[in-house]
């Protein structure tokens, strides 16, 4: 059974913008790890808001353990772990005072692992949230996100401004403590490795709508980048040949396109076309992906 | 210096402060103006306090929306801090555009106060503009004087004592006499700026301004770990929401200000000035509201229970206040009660003098309709007749007038039988004019007819009175209208946070904006009309207008109408309970953010 269903969701946020979501579907199952990718204002942080009933979806259906976060946020919330980038833990108060306020609005914080988590995180109780470093402030999120043992932890750009060192041991802490626990994780950011890392399932949003949903393994193996050399503005009409491209851009003198199948398939099926002599074929990494989406939907 | 001057925000938006200043000195003034010429003229004492509140009032507005748009406390811009200058020139940029910015209103209040009123209604006016100046002077450079956190001086709960110290520096400064008081205040200033450039760290680089403050932070990182065993989860979450709502210094001053406005206005007789601070509450309300929302959007806690303490202290102050002008009104016997009182009017011979008569005055509900021009004489049996004095609601439409209206000169049985008359409709009791002359009506030693009474407080009628004056079935239906307007206007201000797909709704969203202008025009031009000498059209439009539409709502039996009072103002707080948890938490910042953020709550939340 899914925790997390998100059914034709469509979501604006002015009646004169364009669609912030359109059309989004998304499944996920207890203890997957699913990597939420995207350019900047593709309707990453929008999707994770509405999974928190923080927004109210225009049109389709949102569920989290069978549960509309909106209707019940209280129950749906107590069950879920949160840690944002612009996340907004009170200032004014001292460590030790966020902390007993989550143990009130959690009924099952575990005071033993919070424990294991502070000693770990080495967090100074006395000090003011505000005074706290970007680490030690997103240590102490990430600490209220797991002390109650969440069945589903989402993270929206977790290590988005922290200093690459703070970033690798931030994740590295997440990602042991995920493993340990089997937690299902929602995982939004920019950076790549850290997804490749942690993610077992890669989601592609661009412009509000989910073009890519796979698992890691086989975004890695099965998909390729075609390189044709051509002069015209025009695609070559031998890509009509070919599985439809998830992107297509032209870069200088060359046609660049994401095809949905292997290296080897192409070698087997493809590479001895007479109209694909000149083309070259690579795998794609995640990175590069990323980057032909990001550049391919430009159009 | 010069640079970091001409940048400060300050200066930048001193043009828009200037014309706010322009708007709201010669509107003041001419408020002043008009009740110079009213009827409470003979209250010198009275007249003057209400011109001086006035004066501060020209220079407050300004100086107020100011302090909202570019933040008091920030002793430097953020960004500053990183730029090769020196601390103490950080400081005095902003303290000198600071000064400039509150001199400006000050001095504009003054000049259209010298210019509008006459200068005999307002000897005391050098004395009072140097005495705000300095006070409001002082007041800025202590609130700058403290140790606190880099570019901004401490605020929220640390803000008390300044808020309390305010206060009382600009009510010593309406009203002790002679300039001195100012003079003291900008000793006192400097005196404290001088202190403060020597706390001053040398370089802003170092993030902190305040030698002080740079020990705390010192010693607060030094302290270690924090046993805070003791503690209770939920009190801090009640302390921390507390923080946002009844802590929250606007809040506090609006609370204030509500309740003594309140017990002030009520006691003169009026109920626009109460209405006014009602509906300043409805921005602080729903900003408060959304605030927290974004705060504490994504835990775990029940969005009512976060209305609950969003709306409920202002809800409880509104109320109160209500309660408290009640009481008031039993003594006075204004509001709480249809009375019949007395004012003296002065009206002016061709000879020059003036010659006093008492008009009847009655609540506005009494007053008569019309359509200008086609108001009777009203004649009494005896054929002794006046021509009522018509007041224009809107003008070349419809007025109202005093149906029960006397003239300078009149009869004593005249008198004695349009009192009468108001008393037997009023207070729904038969009395005889006869009666009325002989308890009521005296004739002076130089011939003329005045009451002997300000109000008439017949003893026989007392109890019945009484009975009409606690928890009445009128102010239970003005206290519906008035909660209904209340909930009515927070709903639709946060309809907002949520706007439709459907573009064409998107015209719902002017139509409170544009309720609420047209109320406030409303309720500023009854204003005037009170402070011009008029309020019975005034207290027709504010008091009586939800008195007699409600007339038709509300049952004659109190308990009834007080019941059914509970029951509607139980279903609007819960209408709006809901409307809050229904409210959004959108992405802070980016463009989403600016495209909900636009309009008016904009400038809310820039508080």
């Amino acid at each position: 059974m899914n925790c997390l269903e998100v059914r034709n969701l469509y979501r604006k946020y002015h009646p004169k913008e364009n669609w912030a979501l359109r059309g989004v579907d998304l499944q996920m199952k207890p203890g997957e790890v699913l990597g939420l990718l995207g350019p900047n204002g593709a309707g990453k942080t929008t999707l994770i808001r509405l999974l928190l009933g923080m927004l109210q979806p225009h049109q389709g259906k949102v569920r989290v353990f069978g549960q509309d976060p909106c209707r019940e946020p209280v129950s749906v919330r107590r069950r879920m772990g949160y840690v944002a980038e612009d996340q907004i833990l009170p200032g004014t108060l001292k460590v030790v005072e966020v902390l007993h306020i989550f143990r009130e609005l959690y009924p099952t914080w575990d005071r033993d692992y919070e424990a294991e988590l502070l000693d770990r995180f080495q967090l100074p109780l006395g000090k003011l949230v505000s005074g706290l470093s970007k680490g030690l402030a997103r240590r102490l999120a990430l600490l209220v996100a797991l002390a109650h043992r969440p069945e589903i932890l989402v993270l929206d750009e977790p290590a988005g401004g922290l200093d690459p060192a703070a970033r690798r041991e931030f994740l590295e802490i997440a990602l042991t403590l995920l493993h340990e626990a089997s937690t299902t994780v929602l995982f939004s950011s920019h950076l790549l490795d850290d997804v490749e890392r942690l993610a077992g399932r890669i989601a592609f949003l661009r412009r509000g709508s989910l073009v890519l949903d796979r698992p890691l393994t086989e975004i890695q193996e099965g998909f390729s980048l075609l390189t044709v050399p051509s002069d015209s503005d025009r695609p070559p009409a031998s890509l009509k040949t070919l599985p439809e491209p998830l992107s297509l851009r032209r870069r200088g003198g060359d046609w660049l396109a994401i095809l949905p199948i292997a290296v080897e398939t192409w070698q087997e099926n493809f590479a001895e076309a007479e109209s694909f002599q000149q083309a070259a074929v690579s795998p794609v990494a995640l990175e590069d992906l990323f980057i032909e989406f990001v550049e391919g939907g430009k159009g | 210096m010069k640079v970091l001057f001409r940048n400060d925000p300050a200066i930048r938006r001193l043009p828009i402060y200037f014309v706010l200043s322009l708007f709201f000195s010669p509107l003041q003034a001419w408020f002043g103006l008009k009740m110079v010429g009213g009827p409470m003229d003979d209250s010198v004492l009275l007249q003057s306090l209400l011109l001086r509140n006035f004066f501060m009032m020209a220079v407050f507005i300004p100086w107020m929306s100011l302090w909202a748009s570019i933040g008091f406390f920030y002793r430097a811009q953020p960004w500053l801090l990183a730029l090769p200058v020196r601390n103490i020139d950080l400081l005095r940029s902003r303290l000198s555009a600071q000064f400039i910015a509150l001199g400006l209103p000050v001095l504009t209040a003054f000049v259209s106060f010298r210019l509008i009123l006459p200068i005999e209604a307002t000897p005391w006016i050098h004395d009072v503009a140097v005495n705000l100046f300095g006070s409001l002077s002082c007041f800025l450079v202590l609130s700058q004087d403290r140790a606190g956190n880099d570019h901004r001086a401490p605020y929220g709960e640390a803000l008390w004592p300044w808020i309390v110290a305010a206060i009382t520096l600009l009510t010593a400064s309406m009203m002790v006499p002679g300039p001195w008081l100012g003079l003291i205040f900008l000793a006192v200033a400097w005196w404290r700026f001088q202190a403060l450039k020597k706390q001053l760290l040398p370089a802003a680089q170092l993030q902190c301004l305040h030698r002080r403050s740079a020990k705390k932070k010192e010693s607060r990182a030094a302290a270690g770990e924090f046993r805070g065993e003791r503690l209770d989860g939920g009190k801090i979450l009640r302390r921390y929401l507390r923080r946002h709502t009844i802590y929250y210094p606007v809040f506090v001053i609006e609370c204030v200000a509500i309740l003594l406005f309140a017990f002030l206005f009520f006691v003169r007789g009026g109920f626009a000035t109460h209405v006014i601070f009602l509906y300043w509450f409805l921005g602080f309300t729903a900003l408060m509201g959304l605030n927290l929302r974004r705060k504490v959007g994504f835990w775990p806690l029940d969005p009512r229970k976060i209305a609950d303490s969003v709306l409920l202290p202002p809800l409880l102050c509104f109320v109160l206040a209500f309660l408290l002008a009640m009481l008031v009104g039993v003594d006075r016997g204004r509001m709480a009660l249809p009375r019949v009182d007395t004012e003296i009017i002065r009206v002016k011979q061709k000879d020059g003098k003036d010659k006093f008569f008492d008009q009847i005055v009655i609540p506005g509900g009494f007053r008569k309709f019309c359509l200008p021009g086609t108001v009777a004489e009203i004649k009494s049996p005896w054929g002794e007749s006046v021509q009522p004095k018509v007041t224009s609601l809107i003008p070349g439409l419809l007025g109202s007038y005093n149906p029960y209206e006397v003239y300078l000169g009149a009869s004593r049985d005249f008198l004695a039988w349009q009192g009468a008359r108001a008393v037997s409709e009023i207070h729904g009791v038969s009395v005889n004019y006869k009666q009325f002359a002989t308890d009521h009506v005296e004739i002076k030693s130089w011939g003329e007819a005045r009451f002997l009474d300000t109000a008439f407080e017949v003893e026989h009628l007392l109890p019945k009175i009484n009975s009409q004056i606690w928890f009445s079935s009128r102010q239970a239906a003005l206290l519906a209208v008035y909660l209904m307007g209340w909930f009515g206007t927070i709903y639709l201000l946060w309809f907002r946070n949520r706007p439709p797909a459907d573009r064409n709704k998107m015209v719902l969203y002017f139509v409170p904006w544009i309720v609420l202008a047209s109320f406030w025009i409303l309720v500023a031009w009854a204003n005037f009309q009170i402070i011009g000498g008029e309020p019975g059209s005034a207290a027709a439009m504010l008091v009586d207008f939800p008195f007699l539409v409600s007339e038709f709502l509300f049952p004659e039996n109190r308990i009834l109408a007080w019941l059914i009072l509970i029951l509607i103002s139980a279903l609007g707080y819960r209408t709006l309970r809901e409307r809050f948890a229904g409210l959004e938490v959108p992405p802070s910042g980016g463009p989403h953010a600016a495209a909900l953020n636009k309009g008016i709550l904009a400038s809310y939340m820039k508080i």
